[in-house]
């Protein structure tokens, strides 16, 4: 599984929601699936599945899948 | 608003917690147990504790007050102030400070005020009760703080049925001969309507139309007479402006983050101080959490932490920051000592008395 699809993973398996629903247009509450609660469910999702810890600034800003595979380069996971 | 009063400290601390425990998992039916269980991984919280009768802030209170004043053998006409914090009060009028001073027996000699605050609410009591005896107006201020937040909140909505608790604490503040305690109080009104109830006050009064549940953003359901909490602004408020007034309250007071020996922080949830600790970089142990049997308790969670982690304790507390952020939107730290601090266990409420 390369890094694109790990990160799919981790959004189908925070938010509950299929895998073919996330791209990288997907949106922080443009899905009712993807609300404050499940935010933290995801980010948690991430560092487990990548080995990381997200910093509190990237927490907030992490608002796209666009975002988070941005975010993740930060971090060293190459997209 | 910065200052450091002098010759006060906290005497003593005690806490009384409802008899009902709700286990989160029990939420399985109506959440979906791999959505509950998600929710209580991130949060930290596994149970919390609901008051299961008719029983109110107040009364948690009075219970915590009178096991405080009986365990410290204080004379009840020494006692000249009370202050009451809690968004739940008895009635909308009067206040109810001053029912508490009849219900505990207390001097008429007395001044009594309520403080309709939340999360941050313990570090506003605190302000006003060291402010009450460091102008010589109180020598002994009874300083109670607690919430029933489940009465406030719809089953329906999980972002907050699965955080809040209730509960209700009491401290007893006074003169000190050799300690004093530096308070920073910020206050952003624009954020009023971040935690709120909508609707049952004079700007929205209660109407047929206000009590109507309705499903609103993300499957959840409440009315506009229920609480409302915009879970993301909070957070992102309280991971923004949390370790910014610590380290401005630390650099006042010419500490490091290492020197401080507690971070008594809101005890929000469990992810919400690991953030805030991610950008404070304090040793962990020294922020604890231990909301995760009794959830969310707004203005008691602090000195609930206390009672809880600190009761009888021989650790040197000597340089520990108290931390409440929250509705309003407020946000505050008290820097002192509780060394000589008494602090007592929890007890649990009887609902005989």
């Amino acid at each position: 599984m390369n890094n694109s699809e790990k990160l799919i993973n981790s959004f189908s398996e925070a938010l509950g929601i299929d895998a073919s629903t996330v791209s990288d247009s997907l949106e922080y509450q443009s899905i009712p699936e993807w609300d404050s609660i499940s935010h933290m469910i995801l980010i948690s999702q991430i560092e487990e599945d990548f080995e990381v810890s997200i910093d509190t600034d990237d927490v907030i800003d992490m608002s796209s899948v666009a975002k988070a595979k941005e975010i993740l380069s930060k971090y060293y996971i190459v997209f | 608003m910065k200052v450091t009063i002098p010759n006060i400290k906290i005497s003593s601390i005690a806490a009384c917690l409802p008899q009902s425990e709700v286990d989160l998992e029990s939420f399985f039916d109506l959440y979906g147990k791999e959505e509950t269980e998600k929710i209580i991984s991130v949060t930290g919280i596994k149970k919390v504790r609901y008051v299961s009768g008719d029983e109110i802030s107040s009364d948690l209170c009075l219970q915590a007050a009178e096991y405080l004043i009986s365990m410290t053998n204080t004379e009840r006409e020494s006692i000249d102030g009370v202050v009451f914090v809690s968004q739940t009060r008895d009635y909308i009028i009067p206040a109810t400070s001053p029912s508490l001073q009849h219900r505990l027996n207390l001097s008429k000699d007395l001044v009594a005020f309520d403080v309709p605050y939340g999360c941050t609410g313990y570090v506003y009591g605190l302000f006003l009760s060291s402010m009450l005896i460091s102008s010589g107006s109180c020598k002994k201020v009874l300083l109670l703080a607690g919430d029933v937040n489940s009465k406030t909140i719809n089953k329906m909505d999980r972002s907050l049925t699965m955080v809040f608790g209730d509960a209700g604490t009491a401290s007893i503040v006074e003169h000190s001969t050799d300690e004093s305690i530096y308070f920073n109080i910020k206050t952003d009104g624009s954020g009023y309507d971040r935690l709120i109830i909508p609707a049952g006050g004079y700007r929205n009064p209660s109407t047929q139309a206000t009590q109507e549940v309705t499903e609103r953003e993300n499957k959840n359901f409440r009315s506009d007479e229920d609480l409302y909490m915009d879970g993301m602004s909070v957070f992102n408020f309280a991971i923004t402006e949390v370790p910014t007034i610590i380290k401005e309250s630390l650099a006042d007071n010419h500490l490091e983050v290492g020197d401080v020996s507690l971070y008594a922080l809101h005890q929000a949830n469990e992810l919400m101080l690991k953030y805030i600790n991610k950008k404070l970089k304090a040793d962990r142990s020294k922020v604890p959490f231990c909301a995760s049997e009794i959830g969310n308790t707004g203005p008691a969670s602090i000195p609930l932490m206390l009672s809880t982690n600190y009761a009888e304790t021989t650790e040197d507390l000597s340089k520990s920051i108290l931390c409440g952020f929250g509705v309003g939107l407020t946000w505050g730290t008290a820097l002192l000592s509780l060394n000589d601090t008494k602090i007592f266990k929890p007890i649990i409420y009887n609902n005989q008395v």
